[in-house]
């Protein structure tokens, strides 16, 4: 399996969960180590988590700058694997955007969190008068640029400061031409800066793929359904997304969006007791994006499946995974 | 928190203890070598291997902090999002295998394993 990842305190577990897939699938597909990759050669969730939905909710497109930027507000696994593996088909590699390095100067978790969607909006908001005030100097190409370079000014302290992205005002004005402020954004964030072919990962094996999905509607199955299911998936090779667990107090049928959460089953067991082999019990092998310390405290990762399916919001197309065409 | 009572029922509770680990940490634009090693329950850096009074070592043997919930509209690693409690701030670290740990990183610039103090403050199992 691919090494174990942190998505900090971000709400971005839904980013690991397409990078971890993605990744056991290229490594399947090119019979490839995938504990020993370097990062050059890993997907990065950080840049996936841009695609967390269509632009506009439109339909899926192939380019990876048509889509949103940096989403730190949960988003769908499922549907970032398919874009990201059969739409557009790469992802920028670690060694080109990683978390650990936007991460490395923020100090407050507050920062992490509540106040980055505020300087998100903040920027938004600079974006868009700098857009309004450069529609008024339309006609002046010299005007325009110098809106552009104001607007860069004014908020490159900020940037760096909160952001921790270096960039000069050249870039950064460059940034504010931008048509949308998702572009805006993609180039603010690096993720423009990853387009280089040596700075992307590939999905190799797109055009041979599909991407299953599993209860299917009406369907209404029992643990030993899911497992089975499961364990069949991972007959093939291949890892199961699970998505829809509830870490909220409330019960899982009614779990807010906000409290969900998402991982990748790596393994299945079935655990009897020495003195009633038919008492038994399924296991499954979790790989989660809450470090590599929370992997090893479960020897791996291995949890009881009755209580993650119990903590599971189970509606249909919870499960998916890649899966071959024919 | 649920998620505490999910984690408190999962199987096989022993804790693996990670030993001697070579990470890499992200800081002054640059990765700088951290090797981390347990002592006695506790997976510090070699702050703390020279220095008994430091921070993470004192955090980690007194009293639990309040696990303050987020305004933020999503959840995050307990244990990363507990660091911040604790007055640390949260870094990952890579290992060799660019395997991420989350470490609570004190001003005094000691550290301490995330999952390790959160366990040790408010029960693992």
């Amino acid at each position: 399996m691919p090494r174990i990842t942190s998505q900090d305190g971000l709400g971005i577990c839904y980013a690991h969960v397409a990078a971890t897939m993605m990744q056991a699938e290229n490594c399947r597909y090119l019979k490839k180590n995938c504990a020993q990759l370097p990062e050059s050669e890993l997907f990065s969730p950080l840049d996936l988590s841009r695609i967390h939905r269509p632009e506009d909710g439109g339909e899926i497109s192939t380019s990876r700058s048509s889509y949103q930027g940096l989403y730190i507000e949960g988003g769908d696994a499922h549907d970032v694997a398919i874009i990201g593996a059969l739409a557009t088909r790469k992802s920028a590699n670690e060694e080109c955007l990683s978390l650990d390095r936007i991460l490395s100067k923020m100090n407050t978790r507050g920062e992490t969190v509540e106040s980055q969607t505020q300087l998100w909006s903040r920027l938004k908001q600079q974006y868009d008068q700098a857009k309004k005030d450069a529609k008024a100097q339309s006609g002046c190409d010299e005007c325009v640029n110098n809106v552009y370079t104001t607007a860069a000014e004014k908020n490159i302290s900020e940037v760096e400061k909160n952001l921790n992205i270096k960039v000069d005002n050249v870039k950064l004005a460059k940034a504010f031409a931008n048509e949308t402020f998702s572009k805006f954004l993609d180039d603010l964030l690096g993720a423009s800066a990853c387009r280089k072919p040596s700075q992307m990962v590939y999905f190799e094996n797109a055009d041979n793929l599909k991407y299953d999905r599993y209860p299917s509607e009406g369907q209404n199955p029992s643990l030993d359904d899911m497992a089975k299911k499961v364990k069949e998936v991972l007959g093939t090779g291949r890892p199961v997304a699970l998505a829809n667990i509830c870490l909220g107090n409330e019960d899982a049928k009614s779990c807010k969006p906000e409290h969900l959460h998402a991982v990748v089953i790596a393994g299945y067991r079935e655990i009897c007791k020495k003195n009633n082999p038919k008492d038994c019990r399924h296991a499954f092998k979790v790989v989660n994006s809450w470090g590599k310390s929370w992997q090893d405290e479960f020897e791996g990762g291995w949890v009881d499946a009755k209580t993650l399916i119990a903590h599971t919001k189970v509606e249909p197309n919870v499960f998916g995974w890649f899966a071959d065409k024919k | 928190m649920k998620v505490i009572t999910l984690l408190v029922i999962f199987l096989f509770s022993s804790f693996a203890a990670n030993s001697d680990l070579k990470l890499k940490y992200f800081t002054n634009n640059s990765y700088t070598l951290v090797i981390t090693k347990k002592i006695g329950t506790f997976q510090v850096n070699d702050f703390c291997q020279k220095n008994s009074a430091c921070k993470a070592l004192q955090i980690a043997k007194g009293k639990p902090f309040k696990i303050q919930p987020t305004k933020a509209p999503f959840l995050g690693n307990p244990a990363a999002n507990y660091c911040w409690d604790t007055g640390a701030k949260n870094r990952i670290l890579k290992d060799e295998k660019n395997n991420e740990y989350d470490y609570c990183v004190f001003d005094d610039g000691s550290m301490i394993d995330a999952w390790n103090l959160y366990n040790t403050h408010h029960g693992s199992k």
